[in-house]
């Protein structure tokens, strides 16, 4: 055997490491009451930001949390807590992708968080 | 509806504009046509002719496609669609330019002028490559003019998306808006109402995104002409002669896209908040990738040139650069990220047009290389008949194109092998070509973990194909990975830097080490190996003593960090080395020498600023409870106008505010509490409806770091604001004590006074009065708030303020029982604050030092290869 061949066998041999390693350490996206039954990991939740109940932030008290409820895909209201100064005009947000882990009874604790807004544009996103 | 006139719209430049689209999209597919009939047979030079006339009928048509457009949003024709969206009356003339990139149809045509221009150049080429590289050059633009058609073909399918299309077209309900129904403005008078467009993103208003976007776009360009000479070697069957003349390009294209990515990074760093110049953002990714892809490339096309060895895997990364640019564009406009990254674009309804044309760009390669015209007619059939397959379905089929591309794949080694058989030739692991193909194979490593990361959203759909089979074997094995497989939930890592850095810090080792060492190895084989040993050692010994050196003073603790810095000093001294001995000091010929040095540099700048970095705005102040005792939550220090906060070795103060629309700066003074050395930061903020806050940082530079602050929350001045907040009763006896504010309020006693006392209107009152002290950390301030009462009844109050408190006081005696109860409200005002971050950057100034150098190598480099190919 080639130095080359040995050379290519042993690249072949890492990139297979690089993706399985990738998917191993994949997130994934979760419901909240998914994320609830394994609390010891963060996921990603997707869920829609509940407008008629408060978003309680005050700067003065804790510049870097706040606390909104969100409704994910299948329906579950859960209260959110975000440690993070909360995004401006989080309010008029309407769906969020929050990365965190259940916490306690009921609170989804989130480490970290992405707000789509009403976007000037219109989203036509297709199914491929 | 059609019978309606509109008033008041300028319709005959945008006809004009959808007749060049028209003409640029005839002209490219005439042009490609003449110059692959020139490929073939072309003794008259008839086709040639041809093909150069109808190329410059497309240059003026793509010319007139951009003058058009920007007449339009020059104009304010808030009628088309484009300029509506992506432009405003209030954008300065500089930005309009950037209304280009904005928007998905005209990132398409910006990439389509930088492809007419390298076209403009190559059509003055006289040699036999000219006809069949232009012929793939516009073949691509072609494909990219189809972009821009617009052409419906069923309700739910439009091919392409004109950026002519006027507003009413794209959003009819414009024509019933509200405020024309109330005001009766009939519908032919609509543009009455559309007085303004909506504006370019705040982002794109920064001087980098004038620079940065167009750079990318032409490297982006660049990497189809080495892909276009590779095409025309299978094509013509020189397999190797091509090389000579897409070197020059291919280092072009290297230095260019390069540019690009760190002009990227640089408007990253001055101006998003994300605190940093990389984030490994899924967009930034999809530009790294081909780059990577295109300097493995090249630096297989320099040992084949040199020994003839890697032939194959020259072609598969040629041919992969241009690939994955398509590859990219498809990742970031087809809204395949949209959960995962905060700035791709949204889908416009090009994705599976842009699929296809990902897919066809990677079987062009394969006709090329069939020897005969009738294979290569019957492999071209077996595409078309699979695309008609695909549209009757309706839909992507994932496996059957698949094995298309296998097949393809497959075909072009099997004809390619047909031709070249593979080298028997010995190697020797002491020749620069062994080392340099290794070099490339572990740049393939890092653009293989940077891609299958980034693409795990587009892997959910893939894998979603094979639905059922994962849930069975999420069934048998009970793995929780196979499940989000079968589901589609895949998401990226929870903590992207570290799963990045994972992989690509020792990735980055063995590249610099490689830089460093390969040098001194020749071609073939090097014979005098006491040498060798004799410079490698020394090279190592130097640089293991200054990495000692700077690893003790600078406190590095982490084991491949060492590893790292000996590494990229090894590069720096090995390649200085190499051009003082190996080439006698001839800069000239140091294109590669420099570059490399110029990444070893920026390796050890990124050690010092990312790994060094320190984020000096630590709260301290609040308490998260024992879940949260993990620092990495409290970067953020909050400041309240006027009132100094010590952080690190400074004093800041926030100073206030000053609007100079659309920006909002944030007085920040600095002030260093032991040299006393003081200075003043204005972060700035743009606030909208739409964007929300965008946070502009501004950076104190120092040569040896960087204190860059951002705010990442103000108050919102948005919403109307009540003046006086959180107004609460508190019951209190006399002594009692209560916090509000960061201040002691103390009842002393309470009083009762004539009215008269007060004031002669006061007649009849009877005021009762409250002695409070309000006790602040350094400040006593006393209140005497007022309870009025006339005949029995409350008839007049005045408040008490403790105004640099920010305290109202309200006092309310009432009796229950018998007993006299004193309720004392308070108020509170909110104060201006902001909530700011400041992170230091030590020695910044190393990686973009490095930037720089690595670019005049490859300067170097382009201006060595063209007179190497004059001369030759």
């Amino acid at each position: 055997m080639k130095p080359t061949h040995i050379a290519i066998l042993v690249v072949i041999a890492v990139a297979i490491a690089i993706v399985v390693g990738t998917y191993g350490d994949a997130s994934t996206f979760k419901s909240f009451s998914e994320a609830a039954k394994d609390p010891s990991k963060e996921c990603y939740v997707k869920a829609e930001l509940v407008k008629d109940k408060e978003v309680v932030y005050d700067a003065m008290v804790d510049p870097e949390k706040f606390t909104f409820y969100a409704v994910d895909s299948q329906g579950e209201e859960r209260k959110v807590t975000c440690l993070q100064q909360k995004p401006f005009d989080f309010e008029r947000s309407e769906e969020v992708v929050v990365v965190g882990k259940v916490q306690g009874d009921d609170e989804f604790l989130a480490s970290s968080i992405q707000v789509k807004c009403p976007s000037k544009y219109e989203n036509e996103v297709e199914d491929i | 509806m059609e019978s309606i006139t509109f008033n008041g719209e300028h319709l005959l430049i945008g006809n004009l504009g959808n007749l060049f689209v028209l003409l640029s999209f005839a002209s490219a597919l005439l042009t490609a046509f003449f110059f692959w009939k020139a490929t073939n047979n072309d003794d008259s030079g008839f086709w040639k002719r041809a093909g150069d006339y109808s190329y410059w009928v497309h240059a003026v048509s793509v010319i007139g496609i951009i003058s058009t457009l920007f007449f339009i949003i020059y104009n304010h024709y808030f009628e088309y669609d484009y300029a509506w969206q992506h432009s405003s009356r209030a954008l300065p003339a500089h930005y309009m330019i950037s209304c280009f990139w904005e928007g998905q149809e005209g990132s398409f045509l910006l990439w389509m002028f930088w492809q007419a221009v390298l076209g403009g150049v190559l059509i003055f080429n006289r040699s036999k490559w000219k006809a069949p590289v232009l012929a793939v050059v516009m073949l691509s633009q072609v494909v990219l003019s189809t972009m821009l058609l617009g052409i419906e073909i069923s309700d739910a399918f439009t091919f392409g998306r004109s950026p002519f299309v006027l507003l009413r077209e794209v959003r009819p309900e414009i024509l019933s808006l509200p405020v024309m129904q109330m005001r009766g403005i009939p519908a032919a008078d609509y543009l009455t109402v559309i007085t303004d467009g909506t504006g370019l993103n705040p982002l794109l208003q920064n001087y980098w995104m004038v620079i940065h976007p167009p750079t990318l776009f032409f490297g982006f360009a660049s990497t189809i002409i080495p892909f276009a000479f590779a095409v025309a070697g299978l094509w013509r069957k020189e397999y190797t002669a091509w090389m000579r003349p897409a070197l020059p390009w291919t280092l072009m294209g290297v230095a260019v896209l390069g540019t690009g990515i760190i002009m990227g990074g640089i408007w990253a760093y001055e101006s998003l908040s994300f605190g940093g110049y990389w984030a490994w953002d899924p967009v930034e990714n999809a530009s790294l990738v081909p780059w990577l892809i295109l300097i493995a490339g090249l630096h297989v096309m320099v040992l084949n040139r040199a020994s003839g060895q890697s032939l194959i895997l020259t072609y598969l990364l040629i041919i992969a650069s241009f690939v994955l640019v398509l590859y990219a564009t498809f990742l970031t406009r087809s809204g395949v990220l949209g959960d995962t990254s905060v700035h791709s674009f949204t889908d416009l309804g090009l994705s599976r047009q842009l699929l296809v044309y990902l897919f066809l760009f990677m079987l062009v390669p394969v006709f090329a290389s069939f020897k005969r015209s009738r294979h290569r007619w019957f492999a071209l059939a077996i595409v078309v008949g699979a695309l008609i397959i695909n549209v009757i379905a309706g839909r992507f089929l994932f496996g059957l194109n698949v094995i298309l591309l296998l097949a393809g794949l497959i075909s072009l080694i099997r004809n390619f092998q047909k031709e070249l058989p593979l080298s028997k030739k010995e190697e020797s692991v002491y020749s620069r070509e062994f080392w340099m193909f290794i070099g490339a194979l572990i740049l393939i490593l890092s653009a293989v973990q940077v891609i299958s990361t980034t693409s795990i959203p587009v892997m959910n759909k893939i894998l979603m194909q094979a639905s059922s089979f994962w849930a069975w074997l999420a069934e048998s094995t009970s793995i929780e990975l196979f499940e989000s497989f079968a589901k589609g939930t895949l998401a990226p890592p929870n903590e992207p830097v570290a799963h990045y850095n994972k992989w690509q810090l020792p990735i980055s080792i063995i590249i610099a080490l490689l830089t460093g060492y390969g040098q001194f190895l020749r071609y073939r084989k090097t014979e005098d190996k006491r040498k060798l040993f004799s410079e490698i050692v020394s090279v190592a010994i130097v640089s293991v003593v200054l990495t000692a050196l700077v690893v003790w003073v600078a406190g590095f603790s982490q084991f491949l960090h060492w590893i790292l810095l000996f590494a990229a000093f090894y590069s720096i001294f090995g390649n200085t080395l190499y051009v003082i001995t190996g080439l006698r000091g001839k800069l000239n010929l140091a294109g590669g020498s420099v570059a490399h040095i110029g990444f070893a540099l920026m390796l050890i700048g990124v050690l010092f600023s990312g790994g060094k970095k320190e984020v000096i705005s630590i709260n301290t102040l609040y308490n998260y409870g024992e879940n949260f005792s993990d620092e990495e939550t409290r970067h953020n220090i909050l400041l309240y106008k006027n009132e100094p906060v010590i952080m690190e070795n400074y004093e800041v103060t926030y100073r206030g505010d000053s609007t100079k629309s659309p920006d909002n700066f944030y007085i920040v003074d600095y002030k260093h509490l032991e040299t006393g050395e003081t200075f003043t930061l204005y972060p700035n903020a743009q606030i909208s409806r739409e964007m929300g806050l965008t946070a502009n940082p501004d950076t104190r530079h120092y040569l040896t770091r960087d204190i860059f602050t951002h705010v990442s929350s103000v108050p919102n001045k948005l919403e109307p604001r009540e003046e006086w907040l959180s107004e609460k009763m508190h019951e209190m006896e006399i002594g009692d004590s209560i916090f509000v504010n960061r201040h002691l309020i103390i009842l002393d006693s309470v009083e009762q006074v004539a009215g008269t006392t007060i004031s002669q209107d006061l007649e009849g009152h009877t005021m009762q009065i409250a002695n409070l002290r309000v006790i602040g950390a350094d400040t006593v301030y006393n209140a005497k708030p007022l309870y009025g009462l006339k005949d029995g009844l409350n008839a007049y109050n005045v408040y008490s303020f403790a105004e640099k408190a920010s305290i109202r006081l309200n006092y309310f005696p009432k009796e229950v029982e018998g007993e006299v109860v004193h309720e004392i409200e308070t108020a509170i005002k909110p104060k201006d604050y902001i909530i700011m971050k400041a992170i230091v950057f030590p020695y910044i100034n190393v990686l973009w030092g490095g930037m720089i150098v690595m670019l005049v190598g490859f300067a170097l480099a382009i201006r060595q290869r063209l007179a190497h190919n004059k001369r030759s």
